[in-house]
């Protein structure tokens, strides 16, 4: 059993206003534009539905032709226009919960437009064991890697 | 493919990672540090190739965390780091990748929903 914390963060700065900025994390068909209907790096997202509010369930399946699918799931904490959005999410396996975070969105204004701030707080939890996974034989994970390896290299 | 900066140390993400292992060479020197640490010269032997081209490999296996290299006297010596292999942050290498192109896609569409609003 494994538990790993990690935080990260994504920074933009966008010509648009803090108001439009916020419409498009908090109006469904605005937010599904642009984080649910996309195929780049060969994700896409099956059976998304988002109740943005506050309490309000937003979830979807990821799928990944080499990695796998991934259930996301994620509740409203607090929905401030035009300068933040907190939710918490999890995204688990069909057997195995991966993780849980919180993600913070902070929208500034910033000259005429705005700074956008997404931070994730994270933990993982039975997805990988750094330390059993450095102790496992180097030779199987090079294997299984260099297989997926020459999958993407095919596809 | 964007290094992705997070607590304190550089995770490389998957797409370097399976760079460095889309190739026959590199694959080679993957299996032959998984015996041990090796000097460059060592590594180099057995690959038909000139000293240059076969130090670009090493490079872009340097790159992906999966094998580093310290002079030792007038020897550089290479080791296998598997643990660049780790699942977690593989994982948030990932996640963070997703976000980059998410955010990107989000703010396209935010530019693009003021300009429709200013007309």
């Amino acid at each position: 059993m494994s538990t790993d914390f990690q935080t990260f963060d994504v920074t933009r700065e966008i010509a648009a206003r803090p108001e439009t900025v916020y419409r498009t994390w908090a109006e469904p068909d605005l937010k599904r534009r642009w984080f649910a209907a996309d195929a780049s790096n060969g994700w896409h997202t099956e059976g998304y539905e988002a109740d943005l509010r506050v309490g309000g369930v937003e979830r979807g399946r990821f799928l990944h032709d080499e990695i796998g699918g991934f259930d996301f799931e994620a509740r409203y904490i607090q929905m401030r226009a035009p300068g933040r959005l907190v939710y918490s999410y999890t995204m688990a396996t069909a057997e195995t919960l991966l993780s849980a975070s919180l993600a913070t969105v902070c929208i500034h204004a910033h000259g005429p437009g705005s700074r956008v701030i997404y931070t994730e707080q994270a933990v993982f939890l039975d997805g990988g064991d750094r330390r059993e996974t450095r102790q496992a034989g180097t030779a199987d994970m090079i294997a299984k890697m260099t297989e997926i390896a020459m999958e993407v290299e095919d596809a | 493919m964007i290094v992705s900066h997070m607590a304190n140390r550089i995770t490389p993400g998957l797409d370097t990672l399976f760079q460095a292992l889309a190739d026959p060479t590199r694959r080679a020197v993957i299996a032959r540090l998984g015996r041990g640490p090796a000097p460059v010269k060592e590594l180099a032997g057995p690959h038909d190739m000139a000293l240059p081209s076969f130090l670009k490999h090493l490079d872009m296996l340097e790159r992906s965390g999966l094998v580093r290299s310290r002079k030792s006297g007038r020897v550089r010596v290479c080791t296998l780091h598997p643990e660049a292999f780790a699942v977690a942050d593989a994982w948030i290498a990932q996640q963070k990748q997703l976000w980059e192109g998410r955010i990107d896609r989000m703010a396209a569409l935010a530019e693009e929903l003021e300009r429709k609003e200013m007309e």
